[in-house]
């Protein structure tokens, strides 16, 4: 999938320390430094950085994204930490955003962290959203998710949904008007969810990385994104699937949006 | 682990608060009836604790999970028939955390 020019822009040429330190992933065919230079210049809006969103932050932050916008309110707790990898235990009682802020800027200096102490609210949602290129979407709470969708929708910006619930977890990737929004598959919060759910850290884990690797994609133009698609895990059983899903013609928010300037598969390319 | 498909049947899976919910997370059924409504029917008659998920008597489609036929989400609303050695998937959304 080539990376639209419009989405993100490759920064300048990379320093011979940032040769040194992304050598692993530039020789990699169809990223290579343009798209070192294109993560370098690019801005991600995560919402919540508990055990999805901080797995998110974290491998965004080792591939040397330029600027996190991390959003999530309130302190450490020590039921936090079987998940959140940017919370220590040290830190209990204090904010989790300057925590997650502290573990990130060890990985790497360079990254610029804007954080906000809040969640997703109709409020805030259009304002974050609009600030950046990309938005992954980790919140507990479908109301804060949908929120974040209909902002991403609104907005043409690209939005990666990571989800998971005991040892299961899904994700997929959402391109205005080109693939099916969070409304489609889910339009309302589901009655019987709650705050508080079982998960164990690893699958948590697992799909934040699955997330940071769609939003390179996205971002660095390697790949096919997962639009018009979910991918399933039931880690326990060993079992993925690949599932299709469709846009709602009748869908509150994306029925009317049109393509705009997304990034263009490549098959969307040749035909 | 899920058994050796049988002749007549379908498979069922469940994921999210669905799998807990049924307490399994797959498993094979005998076909009945090509009628989504009525497989659904099934499942609850099977578990009992599903039928918040698959309410079939509620006039509104049941939002609580979203359903995919061999890997392709269908709309219930649309009635959509099952065949012999289809897939269900039935998928409660999950969210972070």
């Amino acid at each position: 999938m080539p990376a639209h020019d419009d989405l993100v822009q490759p920064q300048s040429t990379l320093t011979d320390a940032e040769r040194e330190t992304y050598q692993w992933q530039t020789s990699i065919p169809g990223f290579g430094e343009e798209g070192q230079r294109r993560l370098r210049g690019a801005s991600v809006l995560i919402s919540r950085i508990g055990g999805v969103g901080g797995a998110v932050a974290y491998s965004l932050a080792a591939a040397g994204i330029g600027r996190l916008l991390l959003a999530h309110h309130g302190n450490v707790g020590a039921d936090d930490l079987n998940r959140q990898l940017l919370m220590t235990h040290d830190w209990i009682g204090r904010s989790r955003i300057e925590s997650a802020s502290r573990r990130l800027r060890e990985l790497n200096p360079l990254l610029v962290i804007e954080s906000v102490d809040e969640n997703m609210t109709p409020a805030n949602a259009g304002r974050l959203v609009e600030k950046v290129d990309l938005v992954v979407s980790c919140a507990p709470l479908f109301e804060e998710r949908l929120e974040m969708n209909r902002a991403a929708v609104g907005h043409g910006k690209p939005m990666v949904d990571c989800a998971v619930y005991q040892t299961d977890a899904s994700i997929t990737t959402i391109l205005p008007g080109r693939s099916a929004c969070l409304a489609c598959i889910c339009p309302a919060p589901p009655v019987a969810w709650k705050r508080r759910f079982p998960v164990i850290g690893a699958v948590a884990h697992m799909i934040g990385a699955w997330g940071a690797m769609e939003a390179i994609k996205i971002i660095s133009g390697l790949g096919e994104p997962l639009a018009g698609r979910m991918l399933l895990f039931d880690m326990a059983q060993g079992h993925n699937q690949s599932l299709a899903v469709q846009r709602d013609p009748k869908c509150l928010i994306c029925s009317g949006v049109q393509p705009g300037s997304l990034p263009v598969s490549s098959s969307e390319k040749k035909s | 682990m899920i058994r050796t498909a049988d002749e007549n049947e379908i498979e069922i899976r469940y994921s999210g608060q669905a799998a807990s919910a049924a307490g399994i997370s797959a498993e094979r059924i005998p076909l009945k009836s090509g009628t989504m409504e009525i497989v659904l029917e099934q499942l609850v008659h099977r578990h009992a604790g599903l039928a918040p998920f698959l309410n079939t008597t509620s006039d509104a489609p049941a939002r609580a999970v979203v359903i995919f036929v061999n890997e392709q989400q269908i709309d219930r609303r649309e009635a959509p028939e099952l065949r012999i050695g289809d897939r269900l998937l039935i998928l409660a959304p999950m969210a972070g955390g």
